[in-house]
């Protein structure tokens, strides 16, 4: 057999890892992706329904949009990051191929999800083209740049935690704890400049909330980006990936052998 | 060609080191087919892991620059939610086959490891057996230069075994194997070389024979509730002489090793057949005694030394070592009744233990 590239077999095992998880995810739970569509759309329902009966208004943006943008890039993020975790267990009958390295299956579990969130952005298009809700973008390139960036700061964080959680078990249980308050503190359900200036200095330690609002102000006309700090960004993409890959290449034949 | 460099392997249970190879340094030869032996728990299958690249040495370096296969085993290396095709296609995928490709081994595996309609079910309802036919078809799709197998040879019906003994033969033209087994008529027919892992050691031996015949030293040598004696030390004889090992003396007085390893652990070193008293170095001599086991009719004693309870025994015994001779079970015991003992296909004559003088 002839000698291939490390990168060729990295590439080779990632789209077979990739086809594997589409196979199982698809085939044996067809709702698994049902869900994909089905929970940010409750959200934006429930969230959307709650603003109305409260009254609060966003100036020239349908609430419903802003909301889908928020959840369908969340989830993506989220997603990424939380089921990078399980990804070494879940695979490890496959490590038996020397080809498979765990940090293969961490990236298959991105690719996966970036599909889920593309198919889910497009059933949502319809649904608010047929709604009339204004779908109107401002910078689509800057706002398809953002959400990648945005599922890499996902990764690094996925590569790092699913380290960690190798080997301190509870980690993953801190991590999950942390998902609801995530979820309100991140700039999902309102922009940094609605709340009052002691809130938001706060609330902008959060690096997510930086990627929201990237990914809102180069979407509606009427938001900005002023709030977004680009080099506070790149320190927690390229920190935790640089830790990540560090720990892995430690790691790596431990996973491997336990 | 393999080389094992100061190779070191424990692992960690309650605090405790469990070596598995200590400091071990070895090169295996190139094109050599090799059996690998061990008592249960000597670390065969770790050793085969390391091989395959999905297990490392705590300490040294395993290199080689041969390609491997997985080690195939009882469990097969599959996901167990994937069908047995999903599973073709993945390892397909990972060795970087054109689809077409992909789709000739599909075909092949499916036909070869005759598991029907299971092939589109899910591995975790498949047998140990129908995993281990299933990965070994799919190891023969590949072309890699050494074929790692852990026991899975003795899988399936007979058809099922000739069938996969005919194409392990002819993989084996082109490919080396490197194979664990319990059936010592498997190792011979397939293995040149040997290697025994005992105690963290790895002997290695350029006869397949010659590790067949050590590993039976070391499973003899175990005791029946004695000490253990060390296997390093010299047999030393009642006649003045003494031997490096078991296996020297054997060849020397024209018997098995069986023969004397039986004398030391279960008659205080009388040999019986030679009447000869045989102990270790640092032990004491014992004075010549008859056999102290039950003497029933039917023990037999053969003229290569061995003491067998009955004439079962005795043919099992033959059967497992000269595969070659073609005898049954009842073999013995027909020489007994009609040859006067004397076995022209073992080259061999057996007397009954009471009768003999």
């Amino acid at each position: 057999m002839k000698k291939r590239t490390s990168f060729s077999i990295f590439l080779s095992v990632v789209s077979a890892l990739f086809l594997r998880e589409v196979q199982t995810r698809f085939g044996t739970k067809k709702l698994g992706y049902l869900w994909a569509v089905i929970d940010p759309m409750v959200k934006v329902i429930v969230f959307s329904l709650m603003y109305l009966a409260v009254g609060t208004k966003m100036q020239g943006i349908d609430f419903p949009v802003f909301l889908a943008t928020s959840f369908l890039t969340y989830n993506f993020f989220s997603a990424v990051m939380n089921n990078s975790m399980p990804a070494f267990d879940a695979n490890r009958a496959l490590f038996s191929y020397k080809q498979v390295k765990p940090i293969d299956t961490i990236f298959s579990r991105f690719f996966i999800e970036f599909l889920v969130m593309s198919a889910t952005v497009i059933i949502f298009i319809c649904f608010g083209l047929y709604f009339d809700l204004n779908l109107a973008v401002k910078d689509f390139n800057l706002v398809i740049l953002s959400i990648i960036w945005f599922g890499i700061f996902g990764l690094s964080l996925g590569i790092l935690f699913a380290i960690i959680n190798t080997f301190y078990e509870t980690f993953g249980k801190i991590i999950n704890f942390t998902s609801m308050p995530l979820f309100l503190l991140s700039g999902l359900l309102y922009t940094v400049d609605s709340l009052p200036p002691i809130a938001r200095d706060i609330i902008l330690y959060n690096p997510i909330v930086h990627f929201i609002e990237m990914i809102h102000g180069n979407y509606f006309s009427v938001l900005n980006t002023d709030y977004v700090d680009y080099e506070y960004m790149i320190f927690w993409t390229i920190i935790p990936l640089f830790l990540g890959l560090l720990f892995y290449a430690r790691a790596e034949k431990k996973i491997i052998a336990s | 060609m393999i080389e094992l460099k100061n190779v070191t392997k424990y692992f960690k249970t309650e605090g405790e080191k469990k070596y598995i190879l200590k400091n071990v340094t070895l090169t295996i030869p190139s094109h050599v087919n090799l059996g690998i032996l061990g008592r249960n728990g000597a670390g065969k299958s770790t050793l085969l892991r390391m091989l395959g690249g999905i297990d490392f040495p705590t300490v040294g370096t395993i290199s080689s620059p041969n390609t491997f296969s997985w080690p195939m085993g009882l469990s097969g290396g599959f996901q167990g939610s994937m069908t047995g095709r999903q599973n073709v296609k993945f390892v397909c995928r990972i060795y970087g086959k054109t689809v077409k490709e992909i789709n000739e081994v599909i075909e092949f595996v499916q036909e070869f490891a005759e598991i029907g309609h299971y092939f589109d079910m899910p591995i975790k309802f498949y047998s140990s057996g129908m995993k281990s036919r299933l990965s070994f078809g799919l190891s023969l799709a590949f072309d890699f230069d050494y074929l790692i197998i852990d026991e899975t040879l003795s899988v399936g019906d007979e058809n099922f075994k000739k069938k996969a003994k005919k194409a392990l033969m002819k993989k084996i033209e082109n490919s080396n194997v490197l194979l664990v087994s319990h059936s010592m008529s498997d190792l011979r027919n397939i293995c040149d070389a040997g290697i025994l892992i005992d105690d963290g050691k790895i002997f290695y031996y350029e006869d397949i024979e010659d590790a067949i015949n050590a590993y039976h030293g070391i499973n003899a040598s175990l005791p029946m509730g004695q000490n253990n004696a060390p296997s390093s030390s010299a047999i030393l004889c009642s006649d003045g002489k003494n031997f490096d090992t078991i296996n020297i003396a054997a060849n020397f007085y024209k018997v098995r090793p069986m023969s004397i390893v039986q004398a030391l652990n279960e008659n205080n070193g009388s040999n019986i057949y030679l009447k000869k008293v045989f102990w270790r170095d640092g032990q004491n001599k014992l004075p010549f005694q008859t056999w102290q086991n039950t003497i029933e009719k039917e023990t037999i004693i053969s003229s290569d030394g061995v003491i067998f309870v009955n004439a079962l025994e005795a043919s099992l015994f033959y059967m497992d070592r000269i595969p070659k001779a073609n005898i049954d079970k009842m073999h013995v015991e027909e020489v007994m009744n009609k040859e006067d003992g004397i076995s022209k296909k073992l080259n061999v004559k057996f007397y009954y233990l009471s009768e003999y003088k």
